[in-house]
This record gives structure tokens, sequence and C-alpha cells, in this order.
């Protein structure tokens, strides 16, 4: 049975567990099984799943390597999304526990801004036969299905790149934008996981806007604290950037350390 | 994702019999492209690009399109001939689906089409999906735009009042 590689909940396999379930796939090719190789797909991505989020983990724990867990992180995100349409996720193998944990690691990562490339995609091919993609002349494969243990996607061979865009929500998390002589301050996440002790722990973040205490008590028609010499109510009041993100978050009870308040700590 | 949706409804100049007016006979599809009660068109301009192109993932739509409106009896058509086909990819986390004209008797299964395409995408995503629509709807001589941005269940509900739309002299 394929399905006990999984017993026992996420963990790393080994390379030839890995290695027999390649073969199992061939195999299930060779005698035309579909059913099986497809299967097998879905515990392969499930196994991946589980290796880049323990990963990202002990970089974030261990190792530190901030940006290395991010752009694990983005490619969770991409493969629960590939294995959502052919796999019910309820309650299974972690999978949602995982997608909400790196969602919420997400939340505590200091980047805002990304680039989004705008190409005009002139040809593309087919991941499965190999085809020139063709409007009314199909290969017949269709963009996120499997095919005996494989799922189609399509590889573009001509392109024509237009712009670089700066967005806030990319498709693609990986692409943060690193300004020179200026660095990243990671002090609210390495702050909270060193609270962690279990990768598996269930816990969520809050982000509420408060009032950045550099504002307080500046009445309205005071000049505006952040040195613009105009009225606070015509500059930051305005604006909302006399606004700051707090960040609120639930742990379990048995997480909770002594200077914390019922369930949740503010940092 | 933000919960506010945008809907704007004008007069359109685009109609079915100009479409067809400026495509050459002689070219392949004129045909099936002829005889479309709906048809997926192109981006007007983009930035100024020398030629037309589609929304991201046209093509799936389009397939998705095509076996749905085959299986209903409903003729759908892309204007534009395979060679000439190209997509703009812009590569931002919205959903922009392509610019559709459609019969006014096709409504109900654009409706049914569309919200059948964007739940589908939200099965993969785990989370409401904003998408953006453009549809111009012709019933006789006249066509209305509707420009959309938001959920796909207020987009029905915007979709679903279209029959009273036509009588509706405000709209300019």
């Amino acid at each position: 049975m394929i399905w006990n590689v999984l017993a026992g909940g996420p963990k790393i396999i080994d390379t030839q567990t890995i290695e027999w379930l390649a073969k199992e796939k061939q195999d299930a090719r060779i005698n035309g099984d579909e059913q099986r190789a497809n299967d097998i797909w879905r515990i392969e991505v499930i196994i991946d799943i589980w290796r880049m989020y323990l990963d990202a983990y002990e970089k974030l724990t261990l190792k530190k390597e901030h940006e290395d867990a991010w752009n694990l992180f983005a490619q969770i995100e991409i493969a629960i999304s590939s294995l959502r349409k052919h796999f019910d996720l309820q309650g299974r193998y972690k999978i949602e526990l995982i997608e909400t944990s790196t969602r919420e690691f997400q939340k505590l990562f200091p980047y805002r801004m990304f680039t989004s490339r705008e190409s005009v995609i002139k040809e593309s091919k087919c991941s499965i036969c190999g085809k020139i993609r063709s409007l009314r002349r199909p290969c017949g494969h269709k963009k996120g299905e499997l095919y005996f243990g494989e799922m189609c996607y399509r590889i573009i061979t001509d392109v024509e790149l237009l712009a670089i865009a700066m967005v806030k929500n990319p498709v693609d998390k990986y692409t943060v934008i690193h300004l020179a002589d200026s660095s990243y301050d990671y002090k609210l996440l390495d702050s909270f996981i060193d609270q962690m002790d279990d990768p598996f722990m269930q816990w969520r973040v809050s982000k509420i806007p408060v009032k950045n205490p550099k504002f307080n008590n500046v009445g309205r028609n005071e000049t505006c604290p952040c040195g613009s010499g105009i009225k606070y109510k015509k500059c930051c009041y305005l604006s909302g950037n006399d606004m700051m993100d707090h960040f609120q978050f639930s742990l379990p009870k048995d997480k909770v350390s002594p200077h914390l308040i019922g369930n949740r700590i503010v940092l | 994702m933000t919960n506010s949706n945008e809907v704007t409804i004008k007069n359109s100049d685009i109609k079915f019999s100009d479409l067809l007016d400026s495509l050459d006979p002689q070219k392949p599809h004129y045909e099936e492209i002829s005889k479309a009660d709906i048809l997926i068109l192109p981006n007007d301009s983009f930035r100024d690009y020398k030629s037309p192109l589609f929304s991201e993932d046209t093509e799936s739509f389009f397939t998705f399109m095509k076996e749905l409106a085959d299986n209903n009896g409903v003729k759908a058509e892309i204007y534009m001939q395979d060679e000439n086909y190209q997509e703009i990819e812009l590569h931002s986390d919205e959903v922009r689906l392509p610019i559709l004209i459609f019969q006014y008797v096709a409504l109900p299964f654009v409706i049914n089409m569309v919200s059948g395409y964007i739940n589908d995408l939200m099965k993969n995503r785990n989370k409401g999906i904003n998408f953006k629509l453009q549809s111009i709807v012709q019933k006789d001589s006249i066509s209305k735009k509707i420009d959309y941005s938001g959920s796909v269940e207020d987009w029905v509900k915007v979709m679903e009042t279209i029959p009273n739309e036509f009588w509706n002299d405000d709209i300019k």
C-alpha cells in the first residue's frame, strides 16, 4: 500500500523511499495504471510539502536564513494549490495546518513590495506531449490536470518582456525587492519564533492598526511630528501615516509564558 | 482580497456586425466567428502594444467555455486567428477574465459559465477570488458594456439585473 509511506505524519522521507516511489510510478505508467501513477504524484507532492515546511522552520529557528525560509513558504503555497485540485486535504497529513502556518508566518516577514513581470506570451508548449499549444487545435492536455502521474503545465518558448512592475500582491512571492545599502528587520519574526518549539503548533496572528506613539497627544492643528512643516490634520492624520501595525498572537495555553496575559502575547 | 465590488454599466458602440465587418471572410474560422453567440475579444490596447493581446490564461478560459458551449448548443468563439494569438501576462494575484461580447439570449449561459470557471479557480486557492471582467451584451441593435470587479456571487446578482437595464434610459 503506497499510502503507508505517509504513515506517522510529517517528517523528512528518506531518499530510498523517494526513489522507490519514482520507480513505482514508472511501473504504473508502463502498466497503463493512471490511477496509481496519479496517487503516487499526490504522495510525492505531500512529501515535498513536508520537506519544504520542515526546512523553512529550521531555517527560521536555527539558521536564521529568513529569505530562504520565505522562498520555501512561497513554494509551499504553490504546491498546496496544485495538490488541492486533486486531493481532498480535509484534516489529512497536516497539509491544512501547514498552509495556515505558512500564511501566518508570511504575515510576520517585513517584505511589503515585490516585482512582477509584464510580458507577452507568444508561444508555449505542453509539458506532457511537447506540442506547441494552439487555441483551436489543442493537444487535449489541460493545464493543471494530471496525466499518468504528471501535472500538465505550459512551457513558454517565446516571450517578450515588456516591463518589471512593483506590486504589493504578486503571484511570485519570491520576488522580494532589496534596496541597496539597507537590510530588512526580522525582529518581530525572530521574537515570535523563539516562543516556538514545535513546527506544528497551532497559532494565529492578527495585524491591527494602532496609532504610532509618536503621534499621541498631538492636536489636529499642531505641526505634524513627521517634520513636513504642515498641520497634522492635513498631513499624517489625513494620509494615515500616523498608524502602525500591532501584532496580536494567539497561542496554545501550554505555550503561555509568565509575561503573557491569557493566551495572548504582544511583541 | 478586498470585499469591495465595482460595477459600471454604459452604452457601448461595439456590436457583432461591426466586428464581422472588419474581418476578412477568406480567413480561416470566419464562418464560426460570424455565427457565434459569444466571442472572446482581445484587450483594446495594452500600453500601445503593437498587436492585440488577450488576458492571461485566456486559452484555458476558451477551452472551458467551448466545451460547455458545445454541450449546451451555444456557439462560442474567439475573435482571433490561432497564429496571431498572444497573451499579456501581468503576474499579479488578480484574476482578469478576457473581454466577452455576447448576444442577450446567451445571458443565462454566460452567467453559468463564468461562475463555474471562477468557482473552479477557487477550489485551488482555498480563498475567495476577486475577479475583473469586461463584458458587452447586445440585444437587437443595442449594446451595453458592463465593467465589473469583485466577487463572483455579486457578479451574478449584477448580471441578473441586465434584463431590466435594457429599458433603463439613464444609462449613457
